[in-house]
């Protein structure tokens, strides 16, 4: 246990399982792997190798079969629906494909959604907030709706929502799939500029191999086994 | 951003269908303020008829009230005269009135038939009874004797059966007090009807001077007391019995109502049943709207739970969303509620008579403050418990397959 604990992410033998009536699709076959607390790594294989799966358990919103993961030293295997999602409040941030922003907020609501959650005063909601939303370039923005904004900026939101808590882990799955080749690259930079500076761990996963090349480490993923 | 504001931004997301769901708890709510409304001006009414009946307060030898009499005023009590000007001395009280009641044979010397007489002050009389003892034609301004003769007052269904009319002259035969027979030929001075086809039938009224005669008798069966408000009716009812004589009992007019009560009961039942109705309907068609929103919007509410909300927070938003939504719908149910109940008066629509009443009554609607709360406080919690019912589901869903729902 206590070597664990100097990874952010320590998966031991796990497997997780989709049952489809007769078929058995073995989504992640045997996982083993240790992540370094800070690094920005890059899941990459084809559709459907299983990159989504792993993040999702990863980011405790998804549940495995077998096998151990210890979250920061703590095994999250043995949590509750309740407990883990009481860890994702304060230890993980979430970027999507589809940005997933809330449509009736404007982006300061959609950012400090988070920090409202943590239970934070209005002031430090406030603060942090508006200090985020510079460090993605969108202080301007702030009384905007998404609905208003380009894909490349929609993405800043949601990585300034992911980050704001500063959060131990970042899960991004597929996070420039839905955009321009240059507005891709920028959004990697920003997502790696902040994740050294906040200390965040990053899991991404692509089937992207140039955005990959951005990352610390490269995993790559073929079946539901990993590389 | 608050809870309500998100909520508020919520419910105007999809106008149309907000204001479908507002409508349906406006309308429900003033079903429910409306048929409540009906209930309790029918109650406020009876109640009235009853008390105008009676009087507020019935005082009368104990016997009176638990047996029947066999010879006229045998329970009967002394015409307490200063007693009577002391109490109407009590600003509490509007009217002591003495009664005599009796019955007897009444005929127009080719048929006879059976009366229930009372013997009263009869302009006094007409002037608590209200809508309940009129003259059929015209109002009742009653003088004990006409032509010499003493004057009576006869239901329209007596008259009607007797071939009387005003100036008819009719004999009345009843058993005296000591149990002989006597006869008194009168006058009818007014047709009159108190709106109840039984008691036009039988009813003969006439002065109590005239009855004390005709029965032989100084006494008088019950004393009616009316009150000028009907809230202290309890206290007024000891302080008169310490101040009688120890031989008397009281009545309120709620005791004596039988025909309140049991028309209460059936209302109180009928009335139940369609709130429950309603209510249910209200339950059911918001939720039914609301499912509608929760199932759009279950991608994100997967993208809260991942965030971190628990099912319960996602609940509670859409239980502030109903609320907000129950709030619009009862301010609207209340504006047509009160459009309602004040408009009709100048409608002057009828009701038509209740079992065993000859005449209508109009229709109107009470709208208390009472009734608007909590048929307020109902419709809003019931929207409350449409948006917990419907969003509960998808709130404990797990949240993969909320985030991947399309
Ligand atoms: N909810 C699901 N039900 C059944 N099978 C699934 C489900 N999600 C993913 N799979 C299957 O699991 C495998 C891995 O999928 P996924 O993790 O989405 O891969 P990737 O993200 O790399 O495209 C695929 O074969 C996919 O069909
Ligand atoms: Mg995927």
């Amino acid at each position: 246990m206590s070597r664990a604990v100097d990874y952010a992410v320590h998966v031991e033998g796990m497997s997780k399982y989709y049952f489809l009536g007769e078929n058995n699709i073995c989504a992640i076959s045997q996982a083993t792997f240790r992540i370094a607390r800070g690094s920005f790594v890059a899941f990459c294989g084809p559709s459907g190798s299983g990159k989504s799966t792993l993040l999702n358990v990863c980011g405790l919103i998804d549940t495995f079969d077998e096998g151990k993961y210890y979250l920061n030293g703590l095994d999250v295997g043995s949590l509750n629906e309740t407990e883990c999602t009481g860890i994702r409040r304060k230890e993980v941030g979430f970027i999507f494909q589809a940005y997933n922003l809330i449509p009736v907020m404007n982006v300061f609501d959609n950012v400090s959604y988070p920090l409202r959650l943590l239970g934070k005063s209005k002031s430090q909601v406030r603060t942090e907030t508006l200090d985020i939303l510079e460090r993605v370039g969108l202080s301007e923005f702030a009384a905007r709706s998404p609905e208003q904004l380009s894909g490349g900026q929609r993405q800043r939101v949601a990585i300034a929502r992911a980050l704001v808590k500063r959060p131990s882990l970042v899960i991004a799955d597929e996070p420039t799939a839905n955009l321009d080749t240059k507005t891709a690259g920028m959004i990697v930079d920003l997502m790696k500029d902040l994740g050294h500076q906040f200390q965040a761990t990053f899991l991404i996963a692509t089937h992207d191999e140039r955005m990959a090349q951005h990352c610390d480490r490269i995993i790559g993923i073929t079946d539901g086994v990993l590389a | 951003m608050s809870a309500l504001a998100l909520a508020a931004r919520n419910v105007l997301r999809n106008r149309r269908r907000s204001i479908t769901t507002i409508l349906v708890a406006a309308i429900g709510c003033a079903a429910l303020l409306i048929s409540g409304g009906f209930a309790l001006y029918t109650y406020e009414m009876l109640a009235d008829n009853a008390a105008r009946e009676s009087g507020h307060i019935t005082v009368a030898d104990k016997r009176f009230f638990e047996d029947e009499e066999e010879t006229p005023a045998q329970f009967g009590i002394d015409y307490p005269e200063n007693w009577i000007a002391a109490l109407e001395h009590d600003d509490r009280i509007k009217y002591v009135l003495p009664r005599l009641s009796f019955s007897g044979l009444i005929s127009n010397g080719d048929k006879s038939l059976i009366f229930s007489g009372l013997g009263a002050d009869i302009n006094a009389e007409a002037n608590v009874r209200g809508d309940f003892l009129k003259g059929v034609n015209g109002n009742i301004n009653f003088d004990k004797t006409r032509d010499g003769a003493p004057a009576i007052l006869i239901g329209k269904e007596l008259a009607r059966r007797l071939k009387a009319d005003v100036g008819s002259r009719l004999t009345l035969m009843t058993k005296t007090a000591s149990g002989s027979m006597n006869a008194m030929d009168a006058l009818v001075s007014s047709i009159v009807t108190t709106g109840w086809h039984e008691a036009d039938k039988r009813l003969v009224l006439l002065d109590i001077g005239q009855a004390q005669r005709l029965m032989m008798t100084g006494r008088i069966s019950s004393l009616s007391v009316y009150l000028s408000d009907a809230g202290n009716v309890q206290g007024i009812r000891e302080e008169l019995l310490s101040s009688g004589s120890g031989r008397l009992a009281s009545r309120l007019w709620s005791e004596q109502a039988f025909y309140y009560e049991s028309v209460k009961a059936i209302y109180d039942r009928i009335f139940g049943l369609l709130g429950f109705i309603i209510a249910l309907l209200v339950l059911f068609s918001v939720s039914n709207t609301l499912a509608t929103s929760v199932a759009e919007r279950t991608r994100e509410i997967g993208t809260f739970r991942a965030l971190g909300s628990h099912p319960h927070e996602i609940v509670a938003q859409f239980v502030h969303e109903g609320m907000l939504i129950g709030i619009a719908g009862v301010l609207t149910g209340n504006l047509i509620g009160l459009a309602v109940a004040s408009s009709l008066p100048y409608l002057g629509w009828e009701m038509p008579p209740p079992p065993g009443r000859s005449a209508g009554y109009p229709l109107l609607v009470s709208a208390p403050v009472s009734l608007y709360g909590a048929i307020d406080l109902l419709i809003v919690i019931l929207c409350c418990v449409a948006a917990w019912f419907s969003s509960r589901k998808a709130a404990r869903m797990p949240v993969m397959e909320a985030l991947r729902h399309v």
